[in-house]
């Protein structure tokens, strides 16, 4: 028996699939890509599940119009951006790129596919680049296809206004999200051998962000201890690491871009954030809402990168150190 | 330009020197592998040792599946670990891990493509390895429905599937049934017309069946690397171990025990003759049919045995253990 064929070696041989200036595209990685995006993500039962997660809060609230029905809000930025943003973006797209994207480092370690893996001629690096790359692919594939379905039927259910910038504003804004979550969940996968572990840990961070703190944030915005005139949460300086708070900051950057300004119905959302301050005069009755300008939308974006891209390079240094085995 | 050292380890498949593995720190530390020495030339290659030897530890470091806490290892003068070294290594690991929602062909192409095999080729190789491992009827099922003997099979062929000039196989018939290993075997044996080999396994009848060349590690550190042949002739003459069958073996085990030239003499349980070793072979040989026919026996057969591998394997373990304790005391 003769194995060898001598055309194909010579083919593939040398150095050159390797060299160039963009080595991740160098023919082992985009094969990893495919089989990653394609035969691990892609299948069509797994997708239409996330499509339907992503899409079902929505959907709800837009065939909850009864028909010949006034809306007091026409825009379908301020009737649907509080949903899209907190169900879609802060609860099933980070626990979908959670679920998703952190056993695609871990998984493969603990099933010993990996050792496969490493013995080929792709770096480990090369390795993290690519399957990072397939779960941005897929988060934004889903994002895109969610997104783009409640843009086209919503105005078949009511004539709203505003479909162009609620597709915009959402799709920056899931940007930001899907880079925050996929990298936070690609991270612990480099962190941890058990998929368990990689998924539970940002799992926490999504329920202590968007539930936990939601619902303690209120309350220690009007405790005050002692004779301090600055309440808890700004005392204890909360925000530096309230999650949800940088997260909606960005949202605020985004709106502000793109529609010039939050709108009033989404002043009481944004303050469970803890981004406005909130008076209530009992005399006329009257709720004031003030912006809190703890950090610009801009800073907070710089302090989400600076946790991501450190949490990368942690996973990078901590993935590439790693003795594998079975 | 290329140094002299270079260019003499370009010449050896496997070269170490000094290769260390140090797992834990402080209290917790384990020396899996303890500052080994070793060169590989082409033809089969055992690497032979008790479970824990190191054996393992240190075919993953010559993968760059793990660090090397120590020292250096080269494949054909490339760097172990790196890309340029895993180019033309195939590798099939203990116990191997597959993608089992893939099917085999699909499974073997989509290795065949990370060793940037064109997708044509790849698929061409693909269906030669499956003829040839009888697995091509079995194609286009899952491997999760394979059997063990078919998921070991299917590994060997993924280590093939792009002509790699050293393939390395890490206990390949490990948990394997009789029938399975003795196929496995023979695919290795027909394997190594084509290419050199470097396969592990604490299995001694099959490191012998297999290979050219043997290394015996034992406790982290290398005992022994020699031919397999001459492993054993070795071992024949270091024991100078005879056999002698005669009509009254209790009577003339006690006539030789006294004897200053033998070391050492037993009935085997067995076959009942008489075992003997001796420090003096041309004085044994000419003093003990004397002594027989001088006593009036009949001699009915006198012999050295062929060692077996597993004989040279026990006998440097048990002395490398014995060694170890001596320097301990």
């Amino acid at each position: 028996m003769r194995l060898r064929n001598e055309e194909a070696i010579r083919t593939i041989g040398g150095d050159g699939m390797n060299s160039g200036p963009i080595k991740i595209m160098t023919s082992p990685s985009i094969m990893l890509f495919k089989k990653t995006l394609f035969k691990d993500m892609l299948k069509i039962p797994k997708f239409l599940v996330c499509f339907i997660l992503m899409i079902l809060g929505p959907l709800i609230a837009l065939l909850s119009i009864p028909s010949g029905f006034e809306l007091y809000i026409d825009s379908l930025n301020d009737y649907l951006g509080i949903i899209y943003s907190f169900y879609t973006y802060s609860l099933m797209f980070p626990i979908i790129l959670t679920v998703i994207g952190a056993p695609l480092i871990a998984e493969e370690l603990k099933s010993g596919t990996m050792l496969t893996l490493i013995s080929k001629p792709i770096s480990r690096g090369e390795i993290l680049i690519t399957k990072y790359l397939a779960l941005t692919c897929f988060g934004f594939l889903l994002n895109i296809a969610s997104l783009s379905f409640i843009t086209l039927i919503a105005p078949l259910k009511y004539a709203f206004e505003g479909v162009a910038e609620f597709f915009v504003v959402n799709l920056l804004f899931s940007l930001i999200v899907q880079f925050f979550f996929q990298s936070i969940a690609f991270g612990f996968s480099c962190l941890f051998k058990k998929t368990r572990n990689a998924i539970l840990i940002p799992l926490l961070v999504i329920i202590i962000t968007f539930f936990v703190l939601m619902t303690f944030r209120p309350m220690f915005m009007f405790i005050y201890l002692g004779d301090s005139e600055v309440p808890v949460y700004v005392q204890f300086q909360l925000y530096h690491f309230d999650l949800a708070y940088h997260l909606f900051n960005a949202y605020i950057g985004v709106i502000n871009i793109i529609s010039g300004g939050v709108s009033e119905s989404m002043l009481y959302f944004l303050y469970s954030f803890g981004l406005y301050t909130q008076e209530f005069d009992p005399d006329t009755w009257e709720i004031t809402f003030t912006r809190n300008n703890y950090y610009s939308p801009l800073g907070s974006l710089i302090l989400m990168l600076g946790i991501v891209i450190g949490l990368i390079i942690l996973g990078y240094f901590i993935f590439k150190k790693r003795d594998i085995s079975r | 330009m290329k140094s002299i050292q270079n260019e003499v380890i370009e010449e050896y498949y496997i070269w170490a020197n000094n290769l260390t593995k140090i797992y834990g720190k402080g209290e917790k530390k384990v020396v899996a592998v303890d500052g080994i020495d070793f060169a590989m030339q082409s033809g089969v290659h055992g690497f032979l040792g008790p479970n824990g030897a190191g054996k393992t530890s240190t075919i993953n470091m010559l993968i760059g599946a793990i660090s090397i806490t120590e020292g250096n290892a080269f494949l054909k003068g490339k760097k172990a670990g790196t890309k340029e070294a895993r180019k033309f290594i195939g590798f099939l690991p203990q116990d191997p891990a597959f993608y089992e929602k893939l099917s085999g062909i699909e499974y073997l192409i989509y290795l065949a493509r990370l060793n940037s095999i064109p997708k044509n080729i790849a698929e061409q190789k693909a269906l030669e390895l499956l003829k040839f491992f009888d697995l091509l009827g079995d194609k286009n099922r899952k491997i999760k429905t394979y059997s063990m003997g078919m998921k070991q099979k299917i590994g060997l062929a993924a280590g093939l599937i792009h002509d790699p000039q050293l393939l390395i196989l890490d206990e390949p018939t490990s948990n394997l049934d009789p029938l399975v290993r003795k196929k496995i075997i023979d695919y290795v044996r027909k394997i190594s017309k084509d290419m050199s080999i470097f396969v592990s396994s604490h299995v001694l009848s099959e490191v012998e069946q297999m290979c050219d060349k043997v290394t015996i590690i034992n406790k982290g550190k290398i005992i022994l690397t020699d031919s397999v042949q001459n492993a054993k002739n070795w071992f024949s003459k270091s024991t100078n171990l005879y056999i002698i069958d005669t009509n009254a073996n209790e009577t003339f085990l006690s006539l030789i025990k006294g004897l200053e030239i033998i070391t050492n003499a037993w009935i085997d349980e067995k076959d009942k003759k008489i075992y003997i070793n001796t420090l003096d072979i041309e004085q044994f040989q000419k003093e003990i049919p004397k002594l027989i026919i001088e006593k009036g026996l009949t001699l009915k057969s006198f012999y050295q045995p062929e060692s077996s591998l597993q004989d040279v394997f026990l006998d440097i373990i048990n002395k490398d253990e014995g060694n170890r304790n001596e320097i301990k005391e």
